[in-house]
């Protein structure tokens, strides 16, 4: 039964096992939430969409955790992710029965408001709810440089082996946090790599309703919402990470809901609350690692607004500071739930818990510089006009020109009571202060995916404003229209700029039909035809010497026996016979070239005159890439070739065999 | 700005109507010109400004861009 289910066609397979899986993250997410109800007696009622968000994202973030333990004790067997998907998707139809009726109202009531409401807001949602729909295209789009050389790669070796070990070749990039790599690999067990293409896309519009929830405590209305969720959707550094394989958006959404539940706090000041602060700052700490020094004031911030009251009272002061430390406590306690599985990951894999920090091989990844003294300065002295025009290297997109468009109409806000009883100046604060750190911290480094969840927060104050002067302008109203026409010609262009770039509907429909492959798909990446030429000539467990960054359409026993950092330091220090000696040693039997990324190494290996104990068959040669067979006959040397060892040791399955 | 939201009621002066507005439109035309889809580009040139907008493309567009190490 489950080989019939997994042949259906893709068109039915893969909303499908999205959905399953979907709801699978909900399940956890409820029996999560319930867990800690029944523990802690403290439910307050939040509204259904809310509710859905959190419990699917936290659901996330659990299911990840489990994943990964169950990986690391080499037991992650399809059968099993099935089974525990299959169980927590269950589970999530029944605890989620009454939340699903709940929710469903709440859309209908949403889809009255907007038909009540003038064609200009009707056009402005129409247009933002077509965005968010186009996400699905994108799985006609080509997986990204990076996703092809790790994000998607390290998935499918675990799916593959049934066990996390580090990726041979970026072994010492195993030890980031693998949230999101966790989610792709489950969903490559059950046979569905365009679910894994296209799992960031429920994760960001929960993320998007925690967003416009907050926006909702900030004192906004329907209007204000749809406006965050046109700036959301309207962001390329947002919709440009969609169907690509990286693994930005985990991060963000769970920042999101990790500032949802600190801004609660003030308002609903239990211990369940607290928990959940930990949980998904610390699932968003792992999920995005550059989340950590810029997550914490703002969080720290809004737990602080929690005690207003007692912080104004210097009578109160004792008790405020006995408080805030027992709830930090809770918070601690949330923070290291959700941080322990990986921290037991890095510290089976690389005998340090907290890797990357202490670990020699990847200083690099936290000292990096992008640029020298001269751009960076020019960067911070053009913020915030640098992440809306920007387009320096590595920036991925960037964000809604409606951020800056709306800024001005704040002045028209009215203005609070006090300045730190307005929730939206403290929640805008809590963004501004992330972001200032992050500048003094990393200037150089200039992406708004690294600090995403962060970054959206300023859409709030924008949206909020944009809606405050539209429901308060007399005539004539030229600001209303102004907001209107520049939300909609904002969502057209963006949306016919990645119509074909990001969006592909038409590759989409092909594919799903079957009517074309993975490489045709991936069209731009030449490395799909040169690896899948490999995987057709090669025997088990023979090994591809890479002189690329590729490697994801590597066979499954062929991605684990590509060379190590360890080999690869080698052999690149030797030059002439005793580098080819090396690879003897080692038991290489192709060589892949990537001209693109590697450009001296094919002069370097001198291929047209190898020596004469090693034998050259060109297997590929297109455009930038060259792969050859090498075969040895009577090397200079008593040392037999290495072989190489492969988990499962059977073929497996077929499906996941590009 | 608060005091004319206070003190005038709810009268919005002309004059910050039209500089905000006057602003919200020039931020999406830099926007246009820097990352407008090719519609943006064949209504421009239909209108014959296409030559205009490309120079002054090409005088913002150094302004936000440099190569890794630069």
């Amino acid at each position: 039964m489950i080989s019939k289910l997994l042949s259906l066609p893709l068109y039915i397979l893969t909303p499908t096992i999205l959905i399953g899986y979907c709801l699978a993250c909900i399940g956890t997410g409820l029996l999560s939430l319930a867990l800690l109800a029944r523990f802690l007696k403290q439910v307050e009622r939040i509204p259904p969409g809310t509710f859905l968000a959190t419990s699917f994202l936290l659901g996330e973030g659990f299911l990840a955790s489990l994943w990964l333990l169950l990986a690391l004790g080499g037991w992650f067997f399809p059968r099993t992710v099935a089974f525990f998907t299959f169980t927590f998707a269950l589970s999530g139809l029944f605890l989620g029965r009454s939340v699903f009726v709940s929710f469903t109202k709440q859309l209908v009531s949403i889809w009255k408001e907007l038909r009540s409401d003038s064609w200009g807001w009707q056009l402005i949602a129409g247009l933002t709810v077509l965005l968010c729909l186009m996400w699905f295209t994108s799985l006609g789009r080509p997986l990204t440089f990076d996703a092809t050389a790790f994000y998607m790669a390290l998935p499918k070796f675990i799916a593959y082996t049934h066990r996390l070990t580090p990726l041979p070749g970026y072994e010492a990039f195993t030890n980031i946090g693998l949230q999101a790599e966790m989610h792709y690999a489950a969903l490559m067990s059950l046979h569905s790599m365009e679910s894994a293409k296209l799992f960031s896309w429920p994760t960001i519009i929960s993320g998007g309703i925690m967003l416009a929830s907050m926006g909702r405590i900030a004192g906004m209305g329907r209007r204000g919402q749809w406006l965050t969720f046109s700036i959301l959707f309207s962001s390329t550094a947002v919709i440009w990470l969609s169907g690509d394989g990286k693994t930005d958006l985990f991060g963000a959404a769970l920042g999101l809901a990790a500032y949802y539940w600190a801004f609660q706090f003030r308002f609903n000041r239990t211990i369940y609350t607290l928990l959940l602060i930990g949980l998904f700052s610390g699932f968003a700490f792992v999920a995005k690692l550059s989340n950590i020094p810029v997550m914490v004031p703002g969080i720290v911030l809004l737990v602080l607004w929690g005690y207003l009251e007692e912080i104004k009272n210097k009578k109160q002061w004792i008790s405020f500071l006995r408080s805030f430390a027992k709830d930090s406590l809770v918070i601690l306690g949330g923070l290291i739930i959700a941080l322990a599985p990986h921290l037991i990951k890095n510290g089976l894999l690389f005998n340090n818990p907290i890797a990357p920090w202490g670990s020699n091989t990847m200083a690099g990844l936290i000292e990096q510089e992008w640029y020298g003294a001269e751009i960076t300065r020019r960067i911070i002295l053009t913020y915030p006009f640098a992440l809306i025009y920007g387009s320096y290297f590595s920036q991925y997109a960037n964000l809604s020109p409606l951020f800056l468009v709306f800024s001005p109409l704040a002045f028209y806000l009215p203005r609070p009571r006090s300045f730190f009883s307005s929730p939206l100046v403290v929640i805008t604060l809590a963004s501004l202060a992330g972001v200032i750190i992050w500048v003094i911290l990393k200037p150089s480094i200039f992406a708004p995916r690294y600090i995403l969840a962060t970054l959206l927060l300023l859409a709030l104050l924008t949206a909020r404003a944009a809606e405050h002067v539209t429901s308060t302008e007399q005539r004539p109203r030229y600001l209303t229209v102004g907001i209107i026409t520049t939300t909609v010609i904002t969502s057209i262009s963006v949306l016919l700029y990645c119509l074909n770039s990001i969006f592909f509907p038409v590759t989409t429909l092909r594919y799903l039909q079957g009517r074309i492959g993975e490489c045709e798909r991936d069209y731009v990446d030449i490395y799909c035809q040169a690896f899948m030429a490999i995987n057709e000539t090669a025997s088990q467990n023979e090994r591809v010497y890479l002189f690329s960054y590729q490697r994801y359409w590597l066979r499954g026993d062929l991605l684990q026996c590509v060379p190590s950092d360890t080999e690869k330091t080698k052999i690149a220090s030797l030059s002439g016979n005793d580098r080819w000696l090396e690879l003897y040693q080692h038991g290489f039997n192709y060589l892949f070239f990537d001209k693109y990324t590697h450009p001296s190494f094919l002069e370097e290996m001198n291929v047209m005159d190898p020596p004469e104990w090693a034998s050259l068959t060109p297997v590929f040669d297109q455009s930038t890439v060259v792969v050859y067979r090498v075969k040895f006959y009577d090397p200079p040397t008593d040392i037999n070739p290495a072989g190489c060892q492969t988990y499962p040791p059977q073929q497996y399955g077929g499906a996941l065999t590009p | 700005m608060h005091w004319l939201l206070e003190n005038k009621e709810k009268i919005l002066p002309i004059l910050a109507k039209i500089s905000i507005i006057f602003w919200m439109f020039v931020i999406i035309f830099v926007y246009l010109l820097l990352f407008g889809p090719p519609e943006f580009w064949s209504i421009s040139e239909r209108l014959g400004l296409s030559r205009l907008f490309q120079e002054l493309q090409g005088v913002l567009q150094p302004l936000f861009t440099a190569v890794y190490l630069s």
